[in-house]
């Protein structure tokens, strides 16, 4: 290995990126894993911290200005929908079928061998629970095509008679890769843009274009240019490090080329920048890739080392549920104002420190601490970025502007400390409350629950932890369960002592020894 | 008995007299909603019996449930706070 030799060629992953990560902080060398992704040589990496505190800090400062303009929605407008198979992207296409008349165009690229529109019904049929066949043809038309191809990809007559059909443009799709190689993002978030642009254009559609409010800057590596801490829809360029992070650098890009065409009013458009998506609001669901959510993966590394970085205890988080965002979402494109950019999140943000008493409620042990040893770093990726990073301050996401509008048009986010806990809860439990919910159906149908228990008892009675046992923990069984009631007597008779679980005041479980099972019954 | 709808309908007097230290405990039997074949477990989401058999490995643990709530292919995921069986036995296995 020589100081050319490429560290990911040589085998580096991104776990050992992170490794690499911290020895160099220890050195108090910040690079964060973007960095060490584009600068993957020994020799690229010393010349690369040299220029860096250059890099980062940038001056830049822009703020939006449009001049909003008035437009009539119609009743049923013809609606282009990008990325209907994302977890908003589905949520979006299921709110428009539900409560509007719209149609709906989505465009969908074929994959690991899979045509669009399987893409689609497999998608909607996890999400929601149901076929979207009978919808497809009707008020649905799936397009296959690719929108990093000019003009998607599709011929001539394709893409013209669909310039003539649409009249909004809903663009959800988008590359969420915070770190990696730059071409992809710049591929999904940035090329593809340009060729929505240029569709509205060609068909005079009103652009709806799906942001992020990541762009702010708070995943950042350094925010402490930053010339205000509050960022609102006005603001573009507040001196954040851009450039640290492909995502968040080509979601920047995309929307300057928005902002540049609006100017020029070569196109109708909204920004709509949203918050951090979660569990949905009507019954927890969470996205089918859970391990891809940033602020997820930090929850669970936390729960995982047993403990919340000080560092972090001052940390807020939006928590914005994917369907009343979606919702939102179609209410601001159906509202009759254009050339507006919103903050479509969820505007009271929970805290570190209601984080930590969600979790110690949920049985998860749990504090603060000062020091974080360096094992911890190494299996904390996600974690690593905000507590290594020392040149940070928060920036506030501003979005009284948006909220007051969503207000007019009779939305609320429906904020209650329960929707909380439940996200954490699947978070703490993972795929266990999906697992919980489908088996407990299952159980509901087993049929000769009797002889069936009697199957289990007598091999519980044959086994020698019965037979050696003095002193054995049963339960009294409810009616769906294996019935344990016969075991429960033929243990007093065998003379065991027996005893039976209570739930004590404090939320724990004791056990309390009976001696005969008619006698409780009879009581009860 | 005494009603307490929270986790067992039945549940036996709170007699100081018949309390039962968890040290002196040789068998649980361990109801749940479906097991693995790594003897794992998914309970009814109170983390009731992970808490009560935290550290305590003197305790041989049958996890019990019918044949059709057992997991034959999928692995429960776990954290650290959940309590592994020692074996599960089902009306066929």
């Amino acid at each position: 290995m020589n100081v050319q030799n490429d560290f990911f060629e040589l085998g580096g992953d991104s776990l050992s990126a992170i490794a690499l990560q911290v020895k160099l902080a220890k050195e108090g060398i910040e690079l964060n894993k973007q960095e060490i992704y584009d600068n993957s040589s020994a020799r690229k990496i010393f010349a690369y911290i040299d220029k860096k505190s250059e890099n980062t800090k940038n001056n830049e400062y822009e703020s939006i200005n449009l001049e909003q303009v008035q437009v009539k929605i119609k009743e049923v407008n013809n609606i282009f929908l990008t990325g209907a198979t994302g977890f908003l992207g589905i949520h979006i296409l299921n709110e428009l079928l539900e409560k509007t008349n719209n149609n709906i165009y989505c465009i969908i690229r074929e994959t690991q061998g899979k045509t669009s529109v399987q893409r689609l019904k497999d998608k909607y049929l996890y999400y929601f629970n149901q076929e979207i066949d009978d919808k497809i043809g009707k008020r649905l038309f799936i397009i296959t095509g690719d929108l990093i191809q000019e003009q998607f990809g599709l011929n001539r007559e394709a893409y013209i008679d669909l310039t003539k059909k649409i009249n909004i443009v809903i663009n959800t799709a988008a590359s969420v890769k915070h770190y990696g190689k730059k071409d992809y993002n710049y591929e999904h978030n940035v090329i593809s843009t340009k060729n929505l642009i240029s569709f509205s254009e060609d068909s005079n559609a009103m652009l709806n274009h799906i942001s992020t409010v990541g762009i702010a800057g708070n995943n950042l590596i350094d925010t402490n240019n930053c010339i205000k801490n509050s960022f609102s829809e006005e603001d573009l360029k507040i001196g954040q490090a851009y450039n640290s992070n492909v995502y968040v650098s080509t979601k920047l890009q995309a929307e300057e080329l928005i902002i540049k065409k609006i100017q020029e009013t070569s196109i109708k458009a909204n920004i709509i920048r949203v918050g951090n998506l979660m569990n949905r609001y009507s019954d927890n669901m969470f996205q089918d890739n859970k391990n891809t959510n940033a602020f997820q993966n930090k929850i669970r590394e936390i729960i995982n080392i047993g403990y919340i970085p000080s560092q972090m205890q001052d940390f807020t988080f939006d928590l914005t549920p994917v369907d009343l965002c979606a919702n939102a979402i179609i209410k601001v494109v159906l509202y009759n104002q254009y050339n507006n950019v919103y903050h479509v999140l969820n505007n009271q943000e929970i805290g570190m420190k209601e984080i930590k008493e969600i979790l110690v409620s949920h049985n998860i042990k749990i504090a603060f601490r000062d020091n974080i040893n360096e094992t911890d770093k190494i299996k904390s990726k996600w974690l690593v970025n905000d507590f290594l990073l020392k040149n940070k301050q928060k920036i506030n996401i501003n979005s009284i502007k948006t909220q007051k509008i969503l207000k007019e048009l009779g939305f609320s986010w429906k904020n209650d400390m329960s929707y909380y806990i439940r996200v954490f809860k699947s978070i703490v439990e993972g795929d266990k409350d999906e697992l919980r919910q489908k088996f407990l159906k299952i159980r509901k149908n087993i049929k000769n629950k009797k002889s069936k228990s009697d199957i289990i008892i007598t091999k519980i009675l044959e086994t020698k932890y019965y037979k050696n046992s003095k002193i054995i923990a049963l339960y009294y069984s409810l009616p769906e369960e294996v019935n344990t009631i016969k075991l429960i007597n033929k243990a007093i008779e065998d003379g065991k002592i027996i005893i039976l679980p209570k739930i004590c005041d404090e939320g724990d479980l004791q056990f309390y020894k009976i001696k005969d099972i008619r006698q409780f019954a009879k009581k009860y | 008995m005494q009603k307490n709808i929270s986790l067992r309908i039945k549940e036996p007097l709170d007699d100081v007299n018949n309390h039962i230290e968890k040290s002196k405990i040789g068998l649980i039997i361990v109801p749940g909603v479906c097991f693995d074949k790594n003897n794992n477990r998914i309970g009814f989401g109170k983390g009731y019996y992970d808490k009560f058999l935290s550290n305590s490995e003197n305790i041989f643990k049958i996890g019990i449930c019918f044949s059709e709530q057992f997991l034959n292919n999928d692995i429960i995921n776990t954290n650290k706070n959940d309590v592994k069986m020692d074996m599960i036995i089902t009306d066929k296995c």
